[in-house]
């Protein structure tokens, strides 16, 4: 009798440990800040996760490209890092080569992770903050503040600008990564002739409702016959008339090669509404949220 | 009865003649012309006898003004040897003392010389594909961010000027990749990308389903293919599969026990 007491408190022992020290488990975050939804819209079915930024911008961003100085992957410094933080989410942020390195412009808290610029349309600047910009490389204007001076770059007309930029980068700590730019300014900006791929598609939109409160919005269409124009069009649609939202950008998620995406409820338990195909440790780069 | 047409004579000559034809085709593809043998002339070394650049810029009647358009591009390009990084250094010096209100105006028209003007010289020219000129090219540019760190001063202009021929050759990949997607497996190609990749400006290369499972095979990945296939392939692949692999040791059973019925001697005949 005394024998099985003692196993059942070690079990006991056992489990609540395990489930305490795991890292990047133990998740709470208050749920007024986000919202999850299952619709159907249009003879589409729409899942939405809608996350509040204000009042206090508790709600943050944080993006990994770049494996730690020790050679670490991407995964175990989002696992480190994820340790003491309430994440909401994390997904794949933009698509890797066959060599998983991601594609396009990235650059990771200052450390350069790929500078061939890819013909994307969307740069993506993480601040500390937690905050997202995106800015339209066609319109030739990415501005940034360089020691309280705005400082324009053309970083797709000249090496010496993109250069410059980066080293802006480094000194700022900046993260930025490129991806495609499917709407900015309400305004569709992807057009016919981009890939006839159908997959199922998933967006991050960023924007404000009607009461001008800032969203940061993902978009899943899980149905795997849509073509990215196709879905970005629709996702705007629904964005617009069905959340009412005035969208400022939104750009493409990676579903494909890096299908990697892990949903938390507030209570820390994990969310299955929209999970990657993939587990978190297959991505070449992860976009987190989470609350702070 | 019927007289014998095809004899194993004629049926193994005949055999020999397609395996000989099918041996010199595959040779054909696999023994690509050795570019690396071939003659590049680069243009590293200067053609013409090297110029003051402040005499010929006063010459010129440059000022700080009108100095991008009286910069004597032709004769500095002609006359500068770009296999010296410190040579550039001299020559951004030179333009300073000259112009010392605009430093950062002449960096960028030394800039604008080493990429733009000799871009028209180095790239497209005859042999700008080559993979010989792309890796002289490499070459020269990866001395650059060295001269970065020995001249700090100038370590934007001298990162800048990498970057711009590292891009120069990645977008020169990336073209004879989207003109010909087998140039992936040549050797030379590969090693240029790898170039390009050290450098943080890979050019992404995609392969087909099957391309990757070759890719794979060849380079020993089965733990790796395993994996993938009981992750991601469907209910009927999963059976095809099974059955493939059933028929596969079925006809090698088969083929075992024909063989020993063939040539294991009867009990009847020891």
């Amino acid at each position: 009798m005394k024998l099985l007491s003692y196993f059942s408190l070690s079990v006991i022992a056992l489990t609540a440990s395990s489930m305490t020290l795991l890292p990047g488990d133990a998740k709470r975050y208050d749920c007024a800040y986000v919202e999850t939804i299952n619709v159907s819209y249009e003879q589409e079915r729409y899942q939405v996760i809608s996350m509040k930024r204000q009042p206090g911008n508790h709600v943050k961003a944080k993006y990994f490209a770049a494996p730690d100085a020790l050679g670490g992957s991407v995964y175990n410094r989002y696992m480190r890092w994820s340790t003491n933080k309430n994440v909401i989410l994390a997904s794949s942020g933009t698509y890797m080569d066959k060599y998983r390195t991601p594609v396009g412009l990235t650059i990771d808290n200052g450390t350069l992770v790929n500078q061939n610029l890819a013909d994307w349309d969307g740069l993506v600047i993480i601040y500390a903050t937690g905050g997202i910009a995106v800015t339209n490389l066609k319109n030739d204007d990415l501005t940034v503040d360089d020691g309280g001076v705005a400082t324009k770059y053309r970083i797709r007309n000249s090496s010496y600008d993109l250069q410059s930029f980066i080293e802006w980068a480094a000194n700022n700590r900046a993260t930025v990564f490129q991806t495609h730019l499917l709407a900015y300014k309400n305004k569709l900006t992807i057009f016919s002739g981009s890939s006839p791929n159908t997959a199922e598609r998933r967006f991050l939109a960023v924007g404000k409702n009607e009461e001008g409160e800032l969203y940061h919005v993902i978009v899943q269409c899980p149905s795997s016959g849509l073509t990215l124009m196709a879905g970005a069009q629709k996702a705007l649609r629904f964005l617009n008339n069905f959340q009412n939202m005035d969208v400022t950008f939104m750009i493409n998620l990676d579903t494909g090669a890096q299908d990697v995406f892990k949903l938390y409820n507030c209570s820390g338990t994990e969310n299955p509404m929209i999970k990657g195909k993939l587990s978190l440790p297959e991505a070449a780069n992860l976009l987190a949220y989470y609350y702070e | 009865m019927s007289k014998k047409i095809i004899t194993w004579k004629k049926a193994t000559f005949g055999l020999a003649a397609i395996l000989l034809l099918l041996v010199g085709w595959a040779a054909s593809v696999l023994l690509q012309p050795n570019e690396e043998n071939a003659t590049v002339a680069l243009a590293f070394k200067p053609h013409a006898a090297s110029i003051s650049l402040p005499s010929a810029l006063r010459r010129a009647s440059a000022t700080a003004v009108n100095l991008p358009s009286r910069f004597p591009y032709k004769s500095y390009l002609d006359s500068t040897d770009f296999s010296d990084a410190r040579r550039l250094a001299l020559d951004a010096q030179a333009l300073d003392s000259l112009f010392p209100a605009s430093a950062h105006n002449n960096e960028r028209l030394l800039y604008t010389a080493l990429t733009d003007s000799l871009s028209a010289r180095w790239m497209h020219s005859a042999q700008a594909d080559t993979m010989a000129h792309l890796l002289s090219i490499m070459t020269w540019a990866s001395q650059l961010p060295v001269a970065a760190r020995f001249e700090p001063r100038r370590a934007t202009f001298f990162r800048a000027l990498n970057l711009y021929w590292v891009k120069q050759v990645a977008t020169s990949l990336e073209q004879q990749y989207r003109r010909n997607p087998n140039i992936k497996y040549a050797f030379q190609f590969k090693h240029l990308n790898q170039l390009c990749r050290d450098a943080k400006c890979g050019v992404p290369v995609s392969f087909s389903a099957s391309e990757k499972v070759i890719n794979n095979v060849v380079e020993g990945q089965w733990g790796y293919l395993l994996t993938k296939f009981l992750r991601d392939s469907s209910l009927p692949t999963r059976l095809g599969a099974g059955l493939f692999v059933a028929l596969f040791l079925l006809t090698w059973l088969a083929f075992f026990y024909t063989v020993r019925q063939r040539f294991t001697p009867s009990l009847l005949t020891r």
